[in-house]
């Protein structure tokens, strides 16, 4: 039996304000006790006071953010700003999930939701909300989901202005499978386009640091470099347990199903992922969240362009 | 997707951006290119704008171009601030150079920079060599103005 359409489409609407409406509500309920805190995490917070002024730390790359709240006058304290950054996450989250939800399939929307979610929902409960992370994960996703369907390449630049180091691992990382793909027109044209968009959106954000007084320490690549002795005692792998970094849930989930569709060269994308992401957990200093950050757009990468492929 | 695939893909993005750097300089001209058809051979009366230039595409490989020039100067100016700031910590190199000064307006502007840091010490300092200098090159009466202002300023803080 098949509903009528009209039906389907608010069936699906309402399923995506569901969705963000609980999502909402636990991602809320786990930080309010971080809102009390005053003497926490403020960088973000001070880098949006003195945007395009002066920035002296590694994390100045990331500038969406901060900018967006001194337009509208947000970063006056830290509970405004913390407020601020919930809002944005909450905006973003549920625009996506009612996207998705009203352009596919509604099986396929709701396994990417999945995807996404699964892999989240671990940070949450130490996570700042300040990070822009949460926000960052839907952007990129947004984007490859809009240069798989649509050919359309220019939503790319919103991952790079905000983690542009992860950005380019992402983009390095489509640019690779198209590289080892049959040699064709179309394929050709993709890579030119992705090559590009990854020169353009690294340069945003170089653009942004030049035009900042800072004291040369700017980029997360030269804070590697910096505090590369430091690894062994402050690694984020090695000081989280092996199964928090992993998000095992999502990763079984999407191998079965890769399973049952026969599809052996997206089983060996996967684990590429998954060591690539392990790398990265090493090099950086805070636990699982950067794995998690770099894993879950790729994760639905490997499930949408297998869920294409099939057609 | 095969590892062999791969050296045949890169030829190609080698071949693709030297011919855009060949011809950007200029203007980009299109119809008479290289452009390669399935089986990777060479072709000069093929029309690439059909072929690999959608519109987006068109004002992506511009901006490509650009900004290849955009982060050489860009590690220029890091280069030329590192550099600045290690001459400003030698001392040896500091001496050198203001002992090719003769003229007093280049240490009273040092003075007026440092006193707007509020660093009163080296501004001070600065007057001091200021004053040294008058009888080699006798100052004009807005530059005393000037020289009195800044001593008002540094030497009450």
């Amino acid at each position: 039996m098949r509903l009528p359409l009209q039906i389907e489409k608010s069936l699906k609407i309402l399923i995506g304000i569901f969705i963000s409406v609980a999502l909402i509500t636990f991602f809320y309920e786990k930080h309010i006790n971080s809102l009390k805190i005053e003497n926490g995490f403020d960088w973000y917070r001070i880098m949006s006071v003195n945007i395009f002024l002066k920035c002296n730390e590694y994390y100045c790359e990331s500038f969406l953010i901060p900018l967006l709240s001194n337009i509208l006058n947000l970063n006056n304290n830290y509970i405004q700003y913390t407020n601020a950054n919930i809002i944005y996450y909450i905006f973003v989250g549920s625009f996506f999930n009612i996207f998705i939800l009203y352009k596919e399939n509604i099986k396929i929307a709701l396994f990417s939701i999945f995807i996404i979610q699964s892999s989240i929902f671990y940070n949450l409960y130490f996570l700042q909300p300040n990070f822009p992370d949460f926000i960052f994960i839907y952007c990129s996703v947004f984007s490859i989901y809009c240069y798989l369907k649509f050919d359309k390449y220019i939503y790319f630049l919103l991952p790079f202005s905000l983690h542009p180091t992860l950005a380019l691992f992402i983009l390095f990382f489509l640019i690779a499978i198209i590289l080892l793909e049959k040699p064709s027109k179309k394929n050709h044209i993709t890579l030119i386009n992705l090559i590009n968009i990854t020169a353009l959106g690294f340069m945003l954000s170089k653009i942004y640091l030049l035009l900042v007084d800072s004291s040369g320490y700017e980029s997360r690549f030269k804070f590697i470099i910096n505090n590369f002795h430091l690894l062994n005692q402050k690694s984020g792998l090695l000081n989280a347990n092996l199964f928090d970094t992993l998000n095992y849930i999502t990763i079984g989930c999407l191998l079965f199903y890769l399973i049952l569709n026969k599809s052996r060269i997206k089983i060996i994308q996967l684990f590429f992922v998954i060591t690539i992401g392990l790398i990265l957990e090493f090099l950086s200093f805070d636990p699982i969240r950067i794995y998690r950050t770099f894993t879950t757009p790729l994760l639905f990468y490997i499930y949408y362009e297998n869920c294409l492929s099939k057609k | 997707m095969k590892i062999v695939y791969l050296k045949n893909n890169i030829y190609f993005l080698i071949k693709y951006y030297k011919f855009l750097l060949k011809k950007n300089f200029v203007k980009i001209n299109l119809t008479k290119c290289y452009s390669i058809n399935n089986n990777l051979t060479l072709s000069k009366d093929y029309n690439m704008r059909k072929v690999l230039f959608n519109d987006l595409n068109k004002v992506l490989a511009k901006v490509f171009i650009i900004i290849l020039f955009f982060l050489i100067i860009m590690y220029l100016f890091n280069s030329a601030r590192d550099g600045l700031k290690k001459i400003e910590k030698n001392i040896y190199f500091k001496i050198v150079i203001l002992d090719f000064i003769s003229k007093p307006i280049t240490f009273i502007r040092l003075a007026e920079i440092y006193s707007i840091k509020k660093n009163y010490k080296e501004c001070n300092l600065y007057l001091e060599y200021a004053k040294n200098m008058f009888n080699v090159q006798p100052p004009t009466q807005s530059l005393l103005d000037k020289y009195n202002l800044l001593i008002k300023e540094c030497d009450n803080k």
